[in-house]
């Protein structure tokens, strides 16, 4: 129903039909629907299938198997971002998922992928909890992996904003789009590992509009809970959001601008990867 | 996606127009476009209402657009009332305004967003705020450029103006699609691009994979062209959604409020909308119903070609005659195929004046010989010069009839369309698809064949029946071809409201065969049980003696394991197999029941079509199932007795009770039989065996 406000015939219509909805996951009708789960849109099948990494075993890339990407030396040492953790291991289902979200453009889709990262926002909140001892360990400032104007023309929406906007929403932290894309990477999925990492470094730039804004929010610190200021002394914590991880270039490169933009207003940042799902 | 929209008044009335590439419209009312000059009038004056504003909306406002003579004495200030009245209305009338959700559009709050959210940094706004207000930013470098109030760009009197200067001067290359000034796409070029596009209906994706595949030089000046071919005229440019139609009426409206948008494409209604930096609305429409084609949303680019050149439209005026018998001799048919097919020819025959296409129902029994019948119906249509489409709903169907069609159309292009096929952009006279592919027609046919009507999925699914009647030209013809026609045709049928001839009797000419109904536990009972009745028992020991091959059918896939399991336990030494639409081995199980390996093959109604073996009998189980409706019944027992060899397989239906459609599906058969027996289409000598045997 398009108007919650009214009594309509529609409304009248089901309350006295057999209850029962079409899965948004699988498409079958069903009348059970997994809203214990926090997915009222799925059916119990589809949520239970959510191939969610609660234990990532890698500690750098967050991927629920063994990884030896992350232990190769430079990577390993010198990485633009602390570390990534991911909702989900990417596999058929969730491939389907997310072919049928970002390129078939069934956008109702994007509030169950919403959610689900901020699900693994959580865990990685929790885990910092846990590690660092800050029971008020949170992240400060969100801001996602950008597409390229025409790409964005195309598809009408960019998913990694949809998905920093659903975490942004949970948390109540500021979401400002830091960075944009020089040039259009060709598609990501054709390439080799080497390829990409080259590929990518050069493929964004900051956006002035957002680091100015980013720059005002340092200054007078509003919008912090307790005030904060930032400098030498307390890092800046930034949350890059993206839909798949896959080597790692994407917020490679991101984090790297990500660090020369907070370098240049004359703070200390620390970058946490979020992705939807880990590949 | 964004377009220009202006006004243009030519021979004394105003025309809205829709334009992707405005220099090209401003060259051709000035007459600037070398090969259209002298073609058209010029025009008296053209007045920019927006340079660039969501598809939707320009093309909405386009078409509610009617010519008044006080547009003579409007200034700018008038044109630019007009234009925020009528969207100040249109947010009222689709109740859409007051809520704020699809009422704030880029160019009006462009600004706004940038300063609203440094206002309050650092404060999360919820999600569809924080989308909204990036996706405006994101707009921001070019709209600011771009200017939303009107403009004079000629006036016959003074000339044209700066404005008109900087727009035609503007740098081709800042938007992808346009060609430079200096290399315009040629005059046969566009027209290549009309041809290519006649009877279609295509999204933008859609032309630009067609402009690769078909006409690649046109491919990076795809704006240019498209303007061009819509501007000469054999071009609509509309928007992917249509607004609502009008208010609900009465009682409806007030209690539903309005009506929602309709997708242009696949006739839904269209509820869901999502924020779009295409056209920067926050609540651009877009269809779920079709997404599986590519997403129609209210501002994506909809292309629909006239249908027809002029070519064709000459060969139509030509029709020949009513066919005579002579045109059927070729094809080798039956009596009571050639008797079907004659009253066919004569339905094609009759030119149809009607604004809708006109239908004609063939009611053919299983194992009639249906394709055989089309071809010379396909041939009529194609000699006249028509193009004719026979349209399925599965794609192993289409795979199995497209060489027969080839062999049957040596001499003509055939296009065979399905999910990834490899042709699809091609234009051929002939044109073989399932049922999803016609949603990329508009009016393109003479002749569609719509072949198995009431079978999955057209059954119950609106969209598939509004492609179908959108591919169709208003002047063309509809047969409809199945052995089970849905309740309400046959009704128009024996009204008289769709025409309909009905071919009763099999190819070989033996009457089919009738199901016998036999008291029978249901599955779940004899799976309790664990044994099989002692008729069942009986019944199928007569069909293995018999030689027969044996299709079970049951209703639930659930029931499939167990009967297979307790027949295995009672014939040991026969194979017995299950398949049902969740078995992955299911094509590979269906071959070897084909060539004999399996002997009994236990079911639910996928194979109620389709499968053919040469000795079968049909054993339907719980045949009192509210899953088997009459329809279903008749095509399960016409599994049986298909062969020449083997013309009097059994049917069985085995049920605790007899229900309706039972005695329906049993009634429908015998009364096939009778008619064909009363036009002699069954030699009495056959049917005498029939009765003994």
């Amino acid at each position: 129903m398009s108007h919650p406000g009214r009594l309509g015939f529609g409304k009248l219509y089901t309350m006295f039909a057999p209850p029962g909805f079409s899965c948004l996951g699988c498409g079958k009708w069903t009348r059970h629907s997994a809203g214990d789960y926090g997915y009222p849109e799925l059916c119990p099948s589809c949520a239970e299938a959510i191939p969610w990494i609660r234990d990532p075993r890698c500690p750098v890339c967050g991927r629920g198997i063994g990884c030896p990407d992350c232990t190769r030396g430079d990577w390993a040492q010198h990485r633009p971002f602390i570390m990534n953790r991911s909702a989900v291991t990417y596999d058929e289902r969730m491939r389907d998922w997310l072919g049928q979200y970002k390129y078939r453009g069934r956008e109702r889709l994007a509030s169950v992928l919403g959610r689900m990262t901020v699900q693994g926002y959580i865990w990685l909140e929790q885990e910092m909890r846990r590690v660092t001892g800050d029971r008020r360990w949170r992240i400060h400032i969100i801001t996602y992996v950008p597409v390229s104007p025409p790409r964005m023309r195309e598809r009408g929406f960019n998913q990694a904003e949809v998905l920093a906007a659903a975490v942004a929403g949970k948390v109540k932290m500021p979401l400002l789009p830091l960075l944009q894309r020089t040039r259009d990477t060709e598609k990501q999925s054709l390439k080799s590992r080497s390829e990409r990492l080259k590929d990518m470094r050069s493929a964004f730039a900051g956006y002035p509009e957002g680091v100015r804004r980013l720059g005002n929010l340092i200054q007078n610190g509003q919008g912090f809970r307790n005030g904060t200021r930032f400098g030498q002394s307390q890092p800046l914590r930034l949350l890059l959001v993206d839909d798949i991880y896959t080597t790692g270039s994407t917020a490679g490169a991101c984090g790297a601008r990500l660090h020369d933009i907070c370098a240049s207003i004359g703070v200390q940042a620390e970058v946490y990867s979020l992705t939807w799902a880990r590949s | 996606m964004k377009a220009a929209l202006y006004v243009v008044k030519v021979k004394g009335r105003w025309q809205a127009k829709v334009s992707l590439d405005l220099r090209m419209d401003l060259l051709w009312w000035t007459g600037g476009v070398e090969s259209h000059r002298g073609k058209y009038p010029a025009a008296e004056c053209i007045v920019l209402i927006m340079e660039a504003a969501p598809l939707g909306q320009a093309a909405a406002w386009r078409d509610q657009f009617v010519s008044m003579p006080a547009y003579d004495r409007f200034d700018l200030g008038d044109w630019g009332k007009l234009i925020s009245t009528w969207r100040r209305q249109e947010e009222k009338r689709t109740g859409t305004g007051a809520k704020g959700t699809r009422s704030v559009s880029l160019w009006r709050s462009c600004a706004l967003g940038g300063r609203e959210i440094s206002r309050k940094p650092g404060l999360a706004r919820d999600h569809k705020d924080a989308i909204s207000g990036s996706v405006q930013n994101r707009g921001l470098e070019n709209a600011r450029q771009e200017r939303d109030e009107p403009l004079w760009l000629y006036r016959r009197s003074t000339g044209i103006t700066p404005d008109f200067r900087r727009l035609l001067a503007a740098d081709a290359s800042n938007k992808e699609g346009m060609a430079a000034l200096r290399k315009l796409p040629m005059p046969d070029e566009v027209e290549q691009l009309s041809v290519a596009l006649a009877g279609r209906s295509l999204l933008l994706p859609e032309l630009r994979q067609l402009l690769d595949d078909a006409l690649p030089l046109l491919a990076g000046s795809w704006r240019t062209a498209v303007q061009l071919a819509h501007l000469s005229g054999s071009l609509q440019l509309l928007s992917g959604v249509a607004p609502p139609a009008g208010r609900r009426k009465g009682l409806a409206g007030l209690l539903r409020g309005p009506a929602s948008p309709r997708c242009r494409r696949c006739g839904s209604a269209v509820v869901r909308t999502a924020p779009c930096a295409s056209c920067g609305e926050s609540g651009c429409a877009y269809c779920e119903a079709c997404l599986a084609l590519g997403r129609s949303r209210a501002c994506a680019l909809l292309l629909r070609g006239s249908a027809g050149g002029r070519a064709a439209a000459n060969a139509r005026a030509a029709r020949p005659g009513p066919p005579t018998g002579h045109e059927l001799d070729r094809w080798g048919l039956s009596p009571a195929q050639r008797e079907a097919a004659a009253a066919a020819l004569r339905f094609l025959a009759e030119p149809n004046k009607g604004t809708r296409p006109a239908r004609f129902l063939l009611w053919a029994v299983t194992g009639a010989g249906k394709t055989e019948m089309i071809f010379p119906l396909l041939a009529h249509v194609l000699e006249a010069g028509g193009r004719a489409l026979v349209a399925t709903p599965r794609r192993d169907v289409v795979l199995e009839l497209a060489p027969r069609i080839a062999k049957a159309f040596p001499a003509e292009k055939v296009n065979v369309l399905y999910g990834g096929s490899s042709d699809r952009w091609q234009s051929a006279p002939l044109v073989l698809a399932t049922t999803h592919q016609l949603l990329r027609f508009h009016k393109a046919f003479d002749l569609v064949i719509i072949d198995e009507l009431d079978a999955f999925p057209y059954h119950n699914d609106p969209m598939l029946a509004f492609a179908a009647e959108a591919c169709c030209r208003d002047d063309g013809h509809f047969i409809f071809l199945s052995a089970t026609p849905p309740r309400y045709l046959q009704r128009e049928a024996a009204a008289g409201k769709c025409m309909a001839a009905k071919v009763p009797a099999r190819f070989h000419g033996h009457p089919l065969p009738v199901p016998r109904r036999i008291q029978s536990p249901g599955c779940m009972e004899l799976a309790r049980r664990r044994r099989l009745g002692g008729a069942l028992r009986s019944e199928l020991k007569n069909s293995i003696n018999r030689g027969a091959q044996i299709f079970m059918f049951v209703s639930r896939i659930k029931h499939i394991l167990p009967l297979v399991s307790l027949l295995r336990t009672s014939f040991p030494d026969l194979v017995i197999e299950g398949t049902s639409s969740q078995d992955g081995e299911r094509a590979s199980k269906v071959l070897a029941f084909r060539s004999c390996q399996i002997r009994i093959l236990v079911t639910t109604t996928i194979l109620e079509r389709g499968v053919t073996v040469p000795r079968s009998d049909v054993f339907i189980l719980d045949a009192d199932s509210g899953l088997f409706d009459e329809a279903s019944l008749v095509q399960m027992a016409g599994r049986a007795g298909r062969s020449k060899d083997d013309p009097a397989g059994k049917v069985l239906f085995f049920s605790p009770q007899s229900t309706l459609s039972q005695r329906w599906a049993i009634r429908q058969i015998q009364h096939m039989n009778r008619i064909a027996k009363a036009r002699g289409y069954i030699s009495s000598e056959k049917a005498g065996k029939e009765g003994s045997g």
